[in-house]
């Protein structure tokens, strides 16, 4: 996904240039260091050489003579010592400089830094200037070589930072995704409340509390939302049953009727919609309740063999031809209950919209039936099977006819689907 | 007959009560539990009309009690829940038949009928109206001892008809008792008045009494 970046890779970019730019840091700091260091040990080195040679030349040199033997030797041995002999009076102190001299090697004359100790010596009345000099060149190798070392440890430190964070990973952020996995596997309505991982995070303990009440309320309401659709449908079936009682008891009085038969109709007709409609609504809240049972075995063909009786009166009234094609199917672990309402509105559902002496086809296959009738166009499917989606047909029509058929095929598990083919419309049930 | 109408809903009871009560039919009210069982204690009934739903329990209490007091009242469940299970569960204990509310009161009137002659009249099924006798066993019916060649449809309007002896039965009545429960999917009923008129002109051609009565517009009533 574009512009996300892996919870885990973030803190590792982030890490990663931090620890770049601490070591890259680290270089001059370590170079500066080992110099001032170096520099330290050089004139401490010196230092104490002047020391030790003008505490010699004092208790040794026991003639101008010898002393002047040994200043020469000292100076022609040219060891870093340089004794000459001055006006100036001695001041105690030595003192520390910095020289740059040229050196000559192979023909060529290179200027060297040389860390130096010039210092005074009264001998045999004699002011004695000592110099002492040692190189101070820093050897390219040691910038070099802590470098190297540098990138090397900055290379083990984020590979090494990769490895525990995956082992990390692995292992504290499971909870995490295990939580983020049940999240996207849950479903409302599907009666499992979720799984939370088992975590001693306080964090993640704290996401799992809240996610689990969240949807724990979720559910909640869920049910209590079914609840109400269920108690309000049947709250509703008395006052209609009511209403239809009344109408049967008006229907006896015939100065009423015979005045009024008409208004008598056009009261009839909506209110036994309105029933039909309440308790198809009913059957819908209990499918959505999930309270049935599944242990019914059903032959299919003497099922539907009983709708076409049933329905013979409809058929032979729009002359519809019927055909059918039954191979013995037997399901089981259904409701038949369910398994009757379904093919029931199938059938009434093809009887009713197939026209005058159209075709109504019936078959059953070995894991499946068919129902087929006559049409002209191909109806829209994607809202075909929804709740109210489309009435057509005002004076009987529930509008919740195929919302059954679809919800009793999701409850019992099966598999229902429309295709328009070769002027038929065709409605595909599949058994697990 | 006595009847006894164990239901809450007034109103509905009410109707049930209007539609029934003739020279035959007698009724009687119950709205709690407490006070159908203590009815039924006290006295006997030809048929029970049982509601499932009342305040202070379950109408399948009062069928229990019924079979504690080994009596043979007819029962008939008339609930607005029905599921299943429960229909399962009072015919189990006891009841005779189960009636899904909303239904029209002719069904009812039909099915009380049916339930009354079962259990008195151990299905002694001979009806005899003046020149017609209708053998409901055999599946016969014979005018002036003709016997009058009907079909199975025509037939059970026919019995349809007797069970609802002087009440007007709409065509809806009539279409939902032939075809049951999903009659009202369909928009049209006319099959009704086909199977009617060739019920008509059989028993007609034996020149039976003319009760079958057309009500103009709204149905037919079986006029004795």
């Amino acid at each position: 996904m574009a512009g996300l970046t892996k919870l885990l890779h973030k803190p590792i970019k982030a890490i990663s240039w931090f620890a770049f730019l601490v070591l890259v840091a680290s270089i001059p700091v370590y170079v500066l260091v080992t110099e001032r260091i170096y520099l330290a040990e050089l004139d401490e080195s010196n230092l104490n050489e002047f020391k030790r040679i003008r505490a010699y030349l004092i208790q040794n040199a026991t003639s101008i003579d010898e002393l002047n033997q040994y200043i020469e030797t000292l100076n022609a041995l040219q060891i870093g010592i340089a004794i000459h002999k001055t006006e100036t009076v001695c001041t105690a102190l030595p003192i520390v400089f910095e020289q740059f001299l040229p050196i000559h090697e192979n023909n060529t004359v290179e200027f060297e830094r040389f860390r130096c100790v010039q210092g005074c010596v009264d001998v045999y009345g004699s002011t004695l200037e000592i110099t002492l000099l040692k190189s101070a060149e820093e050897p390219h190798e040691t910038f070099t070589a802590i470098a190297l070392i540098t990138l090397l440890f900055f290379g083990l430190l984020v590979s090494g930072i990769l490895w525990v964070n995956r082992q990390i990973a692995k292992k504290t952020w499971t909870p995490f995704y295990q939580l983020l996995q049940a999240l996207q596997e849950f479903k409302l309505g599907q009666q499992k409340s979720i799984q939370l991982p088992h975590t001693t995070i306080q964090e993640f303990h704290e996401l799992n509390t809240a996610v689990g009440a969240l949807i724990h309320e979720n559910i909640a309401v869920f049910e209590q939302q079914k609840t109400f659709i269920e108690n309000a449908s049947h709250e509703l079936q008395t006052p209609i049953a009511v209403l239809l009682a009344k109408l049967d008891v008006l229907l006896q009085n015939s100065e009423f009727v015979d005045s009024n038969h008409l208004l008598f109709n056009e009261i009839e007709a909506p209110l036994k919609r309105l029933a039909r409609i309440n308790k198809n609504l009913l059957l819908l809240a209990k499918l959505d309740h999930q309270q049935f049972e599944f242990n019914d075995t059903v032959e299919i063909v003497d099922v539907g063999q009983h709708a076409l009786l049933l329905f013979d009166d409809f058929i032979q009234q729009k002359k519809l031809h019927v055909s059918t094609q039954l191979h013995p199917l037997c399901v089981t672990q259904i409701n038949k209950f369910l398994l009757e309402t379904l093919l029931y509105n199938l059938l009434s559902n093809a009887i009713r919209h197939t026209p005058n002496m159209g075709q109504i086809v019936f078959e059953s296959h070995q894991n499946s039936i068919v129902v087929k009738n006559s049409g002209t166009e191909a109806l829209n499917v994607q809202h075909l099977f929804e709740r109210f989606a489309s009435v057509e047909n005002h004076k009987v029509s529930s509008g919740l006819g195929l919302a059954i058929v679809q919800e009793i095929s999701k409850t019992s598990n099966w598999q229902v689907s429309y295709t328009f083919h070769e002027g038929f419309h065709v409605f595909t049930l599949i058994f697990k | 007959m006595k009847l006894l109408i164990v239901e809450d809903e007034e109103e509905l009871a009410n109707s049930i009560s209007s539609f029934l009560s003739n020279e035959h039919y007698l009724c009687e009210y119950a709205t709690t539990v407490h006070e159908a069982i203590d009815k039924v204690n006290r006295y006997s009934y030809d048929c029970i009309l049982l509601d499932l739903m009342l305040p202070g329990g379950s109408g399948l209490q009062v069928l229990e009690e019924l079979r504690a007091q080994q009596k043979n009242d007819g029962v008939i469940i008339i609930s607005a829940k029905n599921s299943i299970p429960d229909k399962i569960e009072g015919l189990k204990l006891g009841a005779d038949d189960y009636l899904a509310k909303p239904f029209h009161q002719a069904e009812l009137a039909a099915r009380i009928e049916s339930v009354i002659r079962r259990k008195q009249f151990n299905n002694n099924a001979v009806f005899v109206q003046n020149e017609l006798v209708v053998n409901r066993t055999a599946m016969t019916a014979s005018v002036h001892g003709n016997f009058v060649d009907l079909t199975r449809k025509e037939f059970d309007l026919l019995l349809f008809f007797i069970g609802n002896k002087n009440r007007v039965l709409s065509k809806s009545a009539l279409a939902e008792h032939l075809s049951g429960d999903f009659a009202d999917m369909f928009d049209n009923h006319d099959f009704v008045y086909a199977h009617i008129k060739n019920l008509k002109r059989k028993l007609s051609e034996q020149n039976y009494g003319n009760y079958i009565k057309t009500i103009y517009g709204v149905g037919y009533k079986w006029q004795a």
